[in-house]
């Protein structure tokens, strides 16, 4: 799929197609999944957990599980294929020194046996030929750079906290300034507090670096403020993808329309209910025949059942895949 | 200071444990005996034993091993003896225990700590080697005879095994008196004894290698193949670095922890495990010596073998708390 | 239902270990139709064939080819007399030997013999002698002078009454100076070996031999004498499914027996292992504060214990005063094997229910104010089922090494089959002398091997399959 919009595209995902095989058959994660970052733009990627974003993000940096095939589909940057590059040029060149990654820091996401300024003076030494002394330097700053004191480079992960943890890996994503970043659940597991404090931090590096950024989350509230462009997945499948006034100012996909009721808005607590979207999502092992939203769908037809919709451009950048708003 | 502190903590739990071990040993061995009316002397006299009275024989052992005390009188006694380490004198050896201890006991060490080192090493090589191939023929066929040599009854398998390099073959002397023996009978002394002593004690020590290395090379791989699906792994992936590093330096190091914990406690309870090899194999070790002292319900004889086997066991556990910080930061001296 | 049971069966381990498993139970279980004998430890049921018998099977092998079998069959006397007139058939079973005085008449019986000699060779017949003194009937195989039947007690003459039906066997494993003239004539020092040596010297090899019943009338007048066809037997070197041990038992029986003792007794033991543990590390787990710092010191120090000597000691001290409290063994083996191998299990489920207790399904009950017993049983315990079911499994293979090695050192069960004194007695038997007894020897070890193997594999899919949370024990 090309996209219009896409006037310097860093990164393209075209029709990508991620399964996980298991003993009973396939589950489709990503299915068919186009989308592009532009230079120094932000795109937010939202949706449940388990929807696939995790599975995109996996597969952009060739780090899925081992049952998880592409099956069909690329990933562009900077026009270069990455998906069918050498394994070894790719994590050489590509990797950290172009797009670096933000994990959400969970206990477990560094070594828990290394020192901090280990870790990352490996991760330097890794794509850069450095001397240690130099490499270090930059780690202390970077660490500065994320408000994390540059002794805290001596300990080990499980002696900080969760909000420096998530400082450190994102030190850690901009030691070999790279002209991407993709952030994964970054925030996901803090107190509100710390939560709103990492994401200042991102957003202000992201507006002094220039660094474009794929920003996955489940929480569509935090993309507003820092988003240039808006994605939706729901159950592997991409149903909106547009401008970030067009998304939030008119949402089209039903789905997209009840996770922003799903929103608490403080200001009208008296007022409005709180909308949960009934059922669960589907088995992406069977998901249902036609729209994959149709069986918790309110504005559900006949035809969603039967028919998969068609993933097309409404009017600028806005693109959705629904029948309701295409027969339109 | 933490340190300090910790060590004593740990310290005070564990001569708690052994004193209890203690006690339910006197439980055993002298206890529960005299609840059913035995006595561990009129087993020893043996029943064609000619000469003075039976019961005038009893008697006398009664008196010299103290087992006519009343029970409390006994237990001061017992306790008194472990810790002066004067564990009285063997029924059916007739020769103080701590000798008869200090004897075998580098005989078993000597079996042991090889084979401890040599499994470790395979069971951590042929781990690596799974935990690279994941999934393939190599991994299952490594994992599977794993198991089995974890399941193999040692016993059954020894007897084999010494049957076909022993006498089959004639590859290994089977005999440890004709090993380290000249052929008119003296002991070999010097760099021959060693040598030919090394020579019998190759077969069990190959022996134990095998068995005991089907646990650690499952625990490793296990460990191993689950941190390569880890969060931090993925994450070391991301950041472009190669997967040597990630296998041998992350994964290996981390993967390694459960195994040190492993063979920690089996060097705990070392003397305790070689009971059958050391009864197939025909060598004088502590082992041994413990089912000799069961047969014969050598009270005292058990009662200080127990002891030692106790002893080290909580003295390797301590060193083990000791060690454990250093191999795993998130352990801590607290 | 149905995905969890596609879920197994696409597992090649689990495949494995449920053929395995089976494999066994239907042994078990069928132990009394697949075997006459229920316990060949006892003497009635030993020597179904020589010691040392290789399986029937085995004679495919070119070592094993000319060994023979177990023999029975009735000798015929050779056609040549059908038309004399001093042999006649009295009936199917019988002949009529009609001597005239101071003659002597041979029946010969040829005896067609395909293998290599047989562990030994005993005839068989009923003699009907005329009602006088004078007569003998003299039995040969071969040149060979086995017998001698005489009214008249004369060593080596073996008397037999006049006039009455005398049933008379010959058994190379009973000769000896005084009952039969052959061995009488040999030297003094080797008279006691004769009943190793005749069978190789009557039946070297494969060939017809001659068994020979000659019957002397000394009197005065024509005599006749009945006697029915002899009958040959001989126990052989090759025997059943897995040939015999060192007492000529039925290896089979013993290791079906020793198959259906391992697997109830190994299946009782862990359900009690269980049964302990789980009371242990719910409470642990489940009350927590000083009822877990109390059983968890409880369960260590019970690890702590080096079990295998203890329970070598405890045996042997309960073996003694095993008369007086009067307990069966296996239940003691039992008891102590249980009481001793339940601290693993009670650790993994206190581990468990800690982290069962923190979820948030278990916390919300309990806010909604649900009994401490309704939380237990309603919301812990179904989520260990996996682990209960794994460990289960996982008890196995441990109870058996354990009792395996007990009746190997020969503290535990000695008076029938089990897979351990199986192996006690055929890895003693392993010598120099005896050779290697391996279908004697590698049975009970493979069985013991395998059906650990297939209880580890079992519990790890239950494990995988079964626990809501990914666990993988060890």
């Amino acid at each position: 799929m090309i996209f219009e919009e896409s006037t310097d595209n860093l990164l393209q995902v075209n029709s990508l197609k991620t399964y996980y095989k298991t003993k009973t058959g396939f589950v489709k994660a990503v299915d068919d999944v186009s989308l592009f970052v532009d230079r120094a733009k932000v795109l937010g990627v939202a949706g449940e957990s388990g929807c696939g974003k995790s599975t995109l993000v996996t597969t952009i940096f060739r780090v899925t599980p081992r049952n998880a095939q592409v099956m069909s589909g690329e990933v562009k940057y900077k026009g270069q294929d990455i998906l069918n590059m050498d394994l070894k040029v790719f994590r050489r060149d590509i990797v950290w020194k172009e797009i670096a990654y933000i994990p959400q820091a969970s206990m477990d996401v560094l070594d828990p046996v290394y020192k901090i300024k280990d870790q990352m003076l490996e991760t330097i030494l890794e794509h850069e030929d450095l001397s240690k002394a130099d490499a270090l330097e930059r780690i202390y700053k970077a660490l500065e750079n994320v408000g994390v004191p540059a002794e805290k480079a001596d300990m080990f992960p499980h002696e900080l906290s969760g909000g420096q943890r998530q400082r450190v890996v994102i030190a850690m994503a901009l030691l070999l300034s790279p002209s991407m970043i993709v952030s994964d659940e970054a925030t996901t597991a803090l107190d509100v507090i710390t939560q709103a404090k990492i994401l200042e931090l991102m957003k202000s590096l992201q507006e002094n670096r220039k660094f474009s950024m794929m920003f996955v989350t489940h929480d569509l509230s935090l993309l507003a403020n820092i988003s240039d462009s808006i994605a939706i997945m729901y159950a592997g499948k991409l149903v909106e993808f547009g401008d970030v006034e067009k998304v939030f100012g008119n949402p089209l996909h039903p789905y997209t329309q009840l996770l922003l009721k799903a929103i608490p808005d403080l200001r009208y607590r008296k007022q409005r209910r709180l909308v949960a979207i009934p059922g669960f999502p589907p088995d992406l092992e069977n998901p249902p025949k036609g729209c994959r939203f149709a069986p918790r769908c309110p504005l559900a037809m006949p035809i969603c059942r039967e028919v998969e919709p068609e993933f097309s451009r409404v009017e600028g950048f806005h693109y959705v895949a629904c029948h309701a708003v295409n027969k339109k | 200071m933490g340190l300090i502190r910790y060590l004593m903590r740990r310290i005070v739990e564990r001569l708690a444990l052994l004193f209890a071990i203690l006690v339910f040993n006197f439980f055993i061995f002298q206890v529960l005996p005299t609840i059913y009316g035995i006595n561990p002397a009129q087993l020893y006299v043996p029943l064609t034993y000619k000469g003075l009275p039976r019961s005038e024989l009893v008697q006398a052992l009664d008196r010299q091993f103290g087992l006519n005390l009343p029970l409390d009188e006994r237990f001061f006694i017992y306790i008194k003896s472990l810790l002066t380490l004067h564990l009285g004198i063997s029924m059916s050896y007739e020769q103080p225990v701590i000798t008869l201890i200090a004897q075998r006991l580098p005989v078993t060490a000597l079996l042991v700590i090889p084979s401890l080192i040599l499994s470790s090493i395979l069971a951590i090589v042929f781990g690596l080697y799974s935990i690279s191939r994941q999934g393939k023929i190599g991994d299952s066929v490594i994992s599977f005879t794993a198991i089995m040599t974890y399941f193999i009854p040692a016993f059954w398998l020894g007897e084999i095994v010494l049957y076909f390099f022993g006498f089959y073959l004639r590859i290994f002397p089977t005999n440890l008196g004709e090993a380290i023996t000249t052929y008119n009978g003296h002991l070999l002394t010097g760099f021959a004894y060693w040598a030919n002593l090394m020579k019998f004690l190759t077969l069990p020590i190959l022996f134990i290698t095998i068995i005991s290395y089907g646990v650690r090379n499952i625990l490793f791989r296990n460990n191993g193949i689950e941190l390569m699906g880890s969060n931090f792994v993925n994450y070391l992936r991301a950041r472009g670095i190669s997967e040597r590093k990630i296998l041998y330096k992350h994964v290996t190091r981390n993967a390694v922890i459960p195994v040190v914990t492993r063979v920690g406690i089996d060097l705990a309870f070392l003397f305790a495990g070689v009971v059958f090899i050391e009864d197939i194999f025909n060598i004088p070790g502590l082992g041994r010596l413990l089912v000799r002292g069961a047969e014969n319900l050598d009270v005292p004889l058990l009662g200080g073998d127990f002891y030692v086997i106790s002893l080290f066991a909580v003295i390797i556990l301590l060193a083990l708390d000791l060690i454990y910080p250093l191999i795993d930061p998130r352990v801590k001296y607290e | 239902m149905n995905k969890l049971l596609r879920d197994l069966m696409s597992r090649k381990t689990f495949i494995f270990s449920v053929v395995v498993i089976g494999f066994f139970a239907v042994l078990a279980v069928a132990a009394p139709f697949l075997t006459p004998y229920n316990n060949p430890y006892r003497v009635g049921q030993q020597f179904v064939a020589a010691p040392y018998a290789v399986p029937a099977w085995a004679t495919v092998f070119p070592q094993y080819k000319n060994l023979p079998p177990d023999v029975r069959i009735t000798l015929t006397p050779s056609l040549a007399y059908e038309s004399s007139g001093e042999v006649s058939q009295l009936n199917s079973s019988t002949l009529k030997v009609t001597v005239p005085p101071g003659d002597t008449v041979n029946v010969t019986f040829p005896l067609r013999w395909n293998w290599s000699s047989p562990y030994d060779v005993r005839l068989s017949f009923t003699l009907v002698t005329p009602n006088t003194q004078y007569f003998q009937v003299n039995l040969f195989v071969r040149d060979f002078y086995l017998m001698s039947l005489s009214p008249l007690p004369i060593p080596p003459e073996v008397t037999v009454v006049p006039g009455k039906p005398n049933p008379v066997i010959f058994s190379t494993e009973l000769v000896n100076p005084g009952n039969s003239p052959y061995v009488a004539s040999l030297p003094v020092q080797d008279q006691s070996l004769a009943s190793l040596e005749l069978p190789k010297m009557l039946l070297p090899k494969p060939g017809t031999y001659n068994v020979t019943l000659s019957f002397v009338n000394t009197g005065k007048t024509t005599e006749m004498f009945l006697v029915t066809l002899p009958g040959y037997s001989s126990l052989g070197y090759a025997y059943g499914r897995l040939g015999t041990d060192d007492n000529g038992a039925s290896v089979f029986s013993e290791f079906v027996y020793g198959a259906r003792f391992d697997l109830y007794l190994s299946l009782v033991a862990s359900a009690i292992i269980i049964g302990i543990g789980l009371i242990i590390g719910l409470l642990a787990g489940y009350v927590g504060g000083f009822t877990d710092l109390t059983l968890n010191a409880f369960t260590d120090f019970f690890l702590l214990i080096p079990g295998l000597p203890l329970l070598i000691v405890l045996i042997s001290i309960f073996d003694i005063t095993g008369t007086i409290v009067n307990v069966n063994k296996a239940v003691l083996i039992l008891l102590i094997i249980s009481l001793l191998s339940w601290p693993g299990t009670a650790k993994i489920i206190r581990g468990q229910t800690l982290t069962l207790r923190n979820r948030t399904f278990v916390e919300a009950a309990r806010a909604l104010g649900e009994s401490r017993m309704r939380i237990l049983f309603k919301h812990i315990v179904p989520n260990l089922m996996g682990i209960l079911f794994a460990q289960l499994a996982y008890d196995v293979p441990g109870v058996i090494l354990a009792e395996s090695g007990l009746d190997f050192l020969g503290l535990g069960i000695t008076e029938f089959p089990t897979w351990g004194n199986m192996l006690g007695y055929a890895t003693n038997n392993v010598s120099f002398v005896n050779g290697f007894a391996w279908w004697w020897v590698l049975p009970p070890g493979l069985g013991i091997v395998f059906i650990s193997v297939a209880f580890y594999y079992f519990g790890t899919a239950m494990l995988d399959v079964l626990s809501p949370y990914k666990l993988r024990g060890e």
